[in-house]
This record gives C-alpha cells, sequence and structure tokens, in this order.
C-alpha cells in the first residue's frame, strides 16, 4: 500500500504533504492538490514541461530519474525504518507499534506519526519490553522520520541539516535539563523551538523587505515638514 | 509569515505532549515535542528559502489597454506573472486602483479575482475587465502574491504600478464652422463704426459750428493756429441675448455628449468672452411648452454666473424621460427604445447606473400616493425646477424669440443655439428675427453627427450630412442671419473623409 502511494509522488511539492491532514485556511494547500488525481497529474506535468524547457538542473538522464524517484520515496523508507527500529528493539509488540506509527503516518503526517510513535514507546518502556540501548534506536528511526519529512523532496543539505541541529539541540536540552527538573526541561525545550521560529520570521521579513524602514520614512516626511 | 491551521495544529501537539511529559514524568514524551519542533523549524526555514527564491525571481506586470479612459468606459487590464519554477503555491490578487469596479458582474470580489500558479507552473496571465466610474488619475497597487507550501504562507507585494487617468465625459473637441470649415464665435472689439465720447483717440478735425467749446482741443488749436476739436472713438459694448433650445431633440447622443452638450459648451464659452469683454448678456431657454428661463440684460458678475449656472443646469425637457442610457445614444426618433431613467437603469450588457430623475417625473411621483414628510419637504425643489416662465401656444422657439425681441429697446445680438430637427420651426424663428432687424447667429447642431450608429453607413450619413449642410447655407445667406454647425470635431472629419473619398471614386469613375 505504501509502496503504491510513493509512486505517485513526484510532484514539486513536498510529498510530506501526501498524507492527508487539515488543509490549510484558504482551502488550496498541497495537501488538498495532492488529495485529487487531476492535480497531481497537472503537476507532475508542469515539471516535466520546466525540465523540458531547462528550467531545471536535473536533467533528464536516467541517474537523475533514478535519484528523483529514490528521493521521493525517502519518506517512504523513513516510515519503514521506523517499523524496522521497533521491531529490531522490542520484537513482535514493537512491529506493531512500529506498523501503527506508519499507519498514523500515510493518514496523518510526520507530526502525529512521530506523536503517536513516542506514546507507543512509552507503554512498551512501561511495559518493560526494552532497555535504554532499545529506546536509543527508536528514537534514531524517529529522528530519521524527522529530518526525511523536511528535506524528502529537494534533499537539499541545508534544510536537512537544519532539521538535524534542531533535533539534537532541542533533544539535549531536553536530555540535560530533565536530569534536574521536567518541568523546566520542558520549558526550556519549548523556548527554545518558539525562539528559533521567531528568528527564522524576522529573517523572512528582513529579506522580503516587509519591514518598514523608519530611517526612510523620517527622510520623506521632513521636506514636506520643512515646505509646511 | 503566518502558520497555517495545519502547523498550528502540529505546534498544539508538540506543547500537549510537553505537558504530558510533565504531567506522568515521561522524559520520553518530551522527545516527542523536540522532534516535532523541529520538524516544524524545518518546515519554516525551508518555506522562507523557497518564499525568498520566489521573491527575487517572480515579476508581476499589470497592463492597462490604455493609459486614458473617459469617465464609465471599459477596459482591459491584462495581469502577466511570471517566476523560476518554485514548489510553492501562489496565489496573484492583481491590485486594481480603488476607483475602478470589475465590469463583469460575476466577479464582484476581488477574492474572486485572484489567479493561482500551481507548483512548478513558471507563467501566469489573467485579463480583467474594468470600469472606471470615478474621474481622475487612478493608481494601481501592487499586486499581492500569497505563497504557501501547506505550512506556512506569505503575502508578498510584486508588480508594476502603473497609473491610468480617468476622464471626464463631454465634448472633447468641439467643432464650430461651416461646411466643415472652422469658425470663431468668440467676440474680440466691437467696432461700432462711430465716434463720440471715450478714451481712445479717433481724429482731429477743425471746429464747426455747433461744437460745445468744451470739445476744443486747446493744445491743438494752438499749435495749428484754428480751432480744433479732437474725437475719440465712441465706447459701445454689443447686447447679446443667448437662446437655447433645450427641448427634447436636444438629448440626442452618446452620455454626455448630446447636442445640447455641445451647444452647451459654446455657449458657456460666448459667456465668458461677454464676462471678459463687459458686454451685456441675457440668457433664454426654451422647453417644449415655452420659456423655461430668462435672465435679463445685464453686466453684473453675478450675472454671468446665474447664467453660467443655469446653462449647467440645462436638461432636455422632455416629457418622456431619460435622454441617454449608458454609452450607447438615445434618439429623439426612437422613443420606444429608451428605458426608463429613474432610479437604476441597466442593460443586460452594462452596468448598473444612477440616472437622475426628471423634475416632472419626480413631481408626479411626489403628488402620488401617500405623501410623507420627506416627500413634502422634497417636493417644492422639484416644483419649482419643472415651473416655465412663459408657456407659449403652437412653436415654443419662435414665440420665445418673440417674446424675447419684442421687449429690447436695444439691439441685441441674438445667438440661438439650437439643432436641424424641426427646419420649419427655425425658419419661422429666423423670419420673426428679421422682421425686427436684429442680426443673428445661429448655432446648429446636425442631427446626423449624433445619432447613434448614424456613421456605420457613411455613404448615407454623408447624404444627410449634405443635406444639413444645404439647410445651413440658406440659412447663412439670410441678411443679417449667421448660421454655423457645431458638432463633434472627430465625426465630421470622418463624414468629411468620407466625403473626399466618394468624389474621389466619383471623379476616377468619370475619367474612365
Amino acid at each position: 500500500m505504501i509502496g503504491d502511494r510513493g509512486n505517485s509522488s513526484s510532484d514539486w511539492a513536498d510529498s510530506s504533504d501526501d498524507h492527508g491532514g487539515t488543509s490549510d485556511d484558504r482551502g488550496h494547500s498541497n495537501a488538498d492538490r495532492d488529495r485529487s488525481g487531476s492535480g497531481r497529474e497537472h503537476a507532475n506535468e508542469n515539471r516535466r514541461n520546466a525540465i523540458e524547457d531547462g528550467g531545471a538542473d536535473v536533467g533528464s538522464t536516467v541517474g537523475a530519474s533514478i535519484f528523483a524517484w529514490v528521493r521521493d520515496r525517502l519518506e517512504t523508507a523513513a516510515a519503514l525504518v521506523v517499523v524496522g527500529c521497533f521491531t529490531v528493539a522490542f520484537g513482535p509488540p514493537g512491529a506493531l507499534a512500529g506498523i501503527t506509527t506508519a499507519i498514523v503516518w500515510y493518514a496523518l503526517g510526520v507530526p502525529y506519526a512521530l506523536a503517536v510513535g513516542h506514546v507507543l514507546l512509552v507503554v512498551l518502556v512501561a511495559g518493560d519490553f526494552g532497555s535504554g540501548i532499545d529506546v536509543a534506536i527508536v528514537i534514531t528511526g524517529f529522528v530519521t522520520l524527522c529530518v526525511v519529512g523536511v528535506g524528502a523532496a529537494r534533499a537539499s543539505f541545508p534544510e536537512v541539516f537544519v532539521a538535524l541541529c534542531a533535533v539534537i539541540g532541542s533533544g539535549a536540552i531536553a536530555w540535560g535539563v530533565s536530569d534536574r527538573s521536567l518541568p523546566i526541561a520542558a520549558a526550556v525545550t519549548l523556548l527554545s523551538l518558539f525562539g528559533a521560529s521567531y528568528v527564522l520570521h524576522r529573517y523572512e521579513l528582513v529579506a522580503l523587505e516587509l519591514v518598514p524602514d523608519s530611517n526612510h520614512e523620517t527622510t520623506e516626511t521632513t521636506p514636506s515638514e520643512t515646505e509646511l | 509569515m503566518r502558520p497555517t491551521r495545519r502547523s498550528l495544529e502540529s505546534g498544539l501537539l508538540a506543547v500537549l505532549l510537553a505537558a504530558l511529559a510533565v504531567l506522568f514524568d515521561q522524559p520520553i514524551l518530551l522527545g516527542a515535542t523536540a522532534t516535532i519542533g523541529a520538524f516544524l523549524v524545518g518546515r519554516q526555514y525551508r518555506f522562507v528559502r523557497a518564499v525568498t527564491g520566489v521573491n527575487d525571481t517572480l515579476t508581476v506586470e499589470q497592463s492597462p489597454t490604455t493609459a486614458s479612459v473617459r469617465r464609465d468606459d471599459s477596459i482591459d487590464v491584462t495581469i502577466v506573472a511570471s517566476l523560476e519554477p518554485s514548489p510553492l503555491a501562489l496565489e496573484l490578487s492583481p491590485g486594481l486602483p480603488t476607483g475602478v469596479t470589475v465590469a463583469d458582474t460575476t466577479e464582484s470580489t476581488a477574492d474572486e479575482l485572484e489567479f493561482a500558479l500551481e507548483p512548478g507552473e513558471t507563467r501566469a496571465t489573467r485579463t480583467v475587465t474594468v470600469t472606471c466610474p470615478v474621474v481622475g488619475r487612478q493608481p494601481f497597487e501592487p499586486a499581492t502574491v500569497t505563497a504557501t507550501d501547506g505550512w506556512f504562507t506569505e503575502s508578498i507585494p510584486a508588480g508594476s504600478t502603473p497609473t491610468i487617468t480617468v476622464e471626464p465625459r463631454g465634448p472633447r473637441t468641439v467643432h464650430v464652422g461651416a461646411g466643415g470649415d472652422r469658425a470663431s464665435v468668440v467676440q474680440g472689439r466691437h467696432d461700432s463704426g462711430r465716434t463720440g465720447s471715450g478714451l481712445t483717440p479717433a481724429e482731429l478735425r477743425e471746429y464747426v459750428p455747433g461744437d460745445t467749446v468744451a470739445r476744443i482741443d486747446w493744445n491743438a488749436t494752438a499749435r495749428l493756429s484754428t480751432p480744433h476739436v479732437r474725437e475719440y472713438e465712441s465706447e459701445t459694448d454689443r447686447p447679446t441675448v443667448l437662446l437655447v433650445d433645450h427641448r427634447d431633440p436636444l438629448g440626442t447622443g452618446p452620455t454626455d455628449e448630446t447636442k445640447l452638450d455641445y451647444l452647451r459648451d459654446v455657449a458657456l464659452t460666448i459667456v465668458r468672452s461677454a464676462r471678459e469683454l463687459g458686454d451685456p448678456l441675457a440668457l433664454v431657454t426654451v422647453g417644449e411648452e415655452g420659456i423655461t428661463e430668462r435672465v435679463s440684460l445685464s453686466t453684473e458678475p453675478a450675472q454671468y454666473r446665474r447664467i453660467r449656472t443655469r446653462l449647467f443646469d440645462l436638461e432636455p425637457t422632455a416629457g418622456e424621460p431619460s435622454r441617454s442610457i449608458g454609452p450607447e445614444a438615445s434618439s429623439p426618433r426612437s422613443k420606444r427604445e429608451r428605458l426608463p431613467s429613474a432610479s437604476l437603469v441597466g442593460t443586460a450588457s452594462a452596468t448598473l447606473r444612477f440616472e437622475p430623475t426628471p423634475a416632472s417625473e419626480a413631481v408626479r411621483t411626489l403628488d402620488g400616493g401617500e405623501r410623507d414628510a420627506f416627500g413634502r419637504t422634497l417636493r417644492p425643489f422639484y416644483a419649482d425646477r419643472r415651473r416655465y416662465r412663459e408657456r407659449t401656444d403652437g412653436d415654443p422657439l419662435a414665440a420665445a424669440v418673440r417674446s424675447t425681441l419684442e421687449d429690447r429697446r436695444s439691439s441685441p445680438w441674438l445667438i440661438l443655439c439650437t439643432d436641424d430637427a424641426s427646419p420649419r420651426e427655425l425658419r419661422d424663428a429666423i423670419r420673426i428675427a428679421r422682421e425686427r432687424d436684429r442680426e443673428l447667429l445661429v448655432l446648429l447642431a446636425p442631427t446626423v453627427l449624433f445619432e447613434p450608429g448614424e456613421l456605420s453607413d457613411l455613404e448615407a450619413a454623408y447624404e444627410s450630412y449634405l443635406a444639413f449642410e444645404e439647410f445651413r447655407r440658406h440659412l447663412d445667406g439670410l441678411d443679417g442671419v449667421t448660421a454655423l454647425e457645431v458638432a463633434p470635431d472627430d465625426r465630421i472629419a470622418t463624414l468629411l473623409a468620407a466625403g473626399r473619398e466618394r468624389r474621389r471614386a466619383a471623379v476616377a469613375e468619370g475619367e474612365r
């Protein structure tokens, strides 16, 4: 089932949007478009046209096609990695948890899969099915899913790097602070993530020149005041 | 940057898991918060990179078909967006000026004007037809491009901001002349042909018995040894009576470009000239049933203002409502084609427009039915506008000329602004003026140049114009009468060009 799904996810939109989930406010998110076959075909056609026009540097070689095919299925592979990690770490109960996580990923997307996977991991650990190393194996699978989910379709280095840094950084903060107090660890983790998000938001405003320049406004108003 | 509902839900999920981690003392759940948060931050970074790329490569051109239009005209605005292939879905909303409205009534809101570029698309074009009901310069706003990847959205302004100039309707270039040749109706200095008291010296002559002593120029007398009298150019003015016909046929023509509008333009020029020269000016307006307004001869500044105001207020006094609807014109010969002018009127292809309610119809409406306080307050204003100063039996134009000239002890210059719809009545009016030895200037608006669709058949139109020109020449040949045509310059040029072409073809045919 998952393999079939992967065959049709080679559009320009991120394949991680293909899992359904909630559409955005405007009603035309990538997820909405991807659910419709015509929209997907249209996007594929556009991409093909762009490549034929020389708009893409991937080219039309066989190697590039294979690369694109593999790249588009990375997220599916990452979900399978999660299933494998669960199975290796916890045996048959872990396999069940892994398959459940994969189903949630397919239906609702990466964030929900990560949430459900962690809850199942807690259940397995609480049921005394595994040890600390088993938890680390499963978390490695989650990190893989997260990183691939961010940059699956484009697989560009900076995006993967940022996601990896965010995971490692926030995980380290959470781990380090949780030895002292779990509430503090939770607060620090959330604040770190909010801070990173806000910095990106401000960076975008500056990059797009959407921040009004106060000096410029002053310069414009000065002559008129002088004239008056 | 704004998060979509999807990313907000994911963020709330991360916060919820952090709370559960604290509640159940499970640090592993905090790992879920960290990974989900990292996922969102990674997506956000990716969106920032993509939208920055879009901003760098996106070009939007907003191009109106013309930079200058007339009020209520429609123009097409073409919006062309192009960019490098992008993973983002874009929605583009044109930055139409606030003073224009979208002509297509099915697209009444700005949201419906948006058009999309799917991910990977590199070019999109949209043409919007807009009407310009507000006169003035209408600058475009930058187009608004909304980019989204399903997790975040951002709106960025982009595109050119051209300006369209909306000009008011009304006569654009007024032709006043004879047979297509231009002539001037504006008065200059008047030659009275007499000498008398004044300021400008005219001649020096010898004293003759009968001259008063006060008129002797003593300097000239001393210099020439014999008594001399200096004559001065006699100061004079030219009393002018402006008689404007505003009966139903004068309403022929496109909206704000009717015969009356063109004649009004010329009449206003005459008023300005009279004011500058200090000439006494009177105004008489003629409706269907007689004289509707009479402003007596005077040189008071307020007088000229009153006459101007009255000229601006003039409307055809048809018993039937409304002279024209929309860009297409009405015709006095086809009243059945007219639509009621009261309130909102419209056609299948035109937007709804408000036309002023004729005073007579308004009074009828206010008289009928239950009269509330508002109606009682309003009625006197309309009733006052409807009133005729003098009602006449028979031909109102001839009666107005007779009435106007009977009261004058002086010899005013009569300027008659009318059309060629009723040649017999016009001849009668001119005859009455000539019987009283008055100079007369007749400004005629040829119906052929105002009828809607008349110029579609240039041959027939030219024939009609020749008939008009023959009539005008007949009037112009009468003693003391000058007859000029008043028409749109472009239309008469078109017609005369067709006439020249026809003559050329006839000559070529004859040579063969």
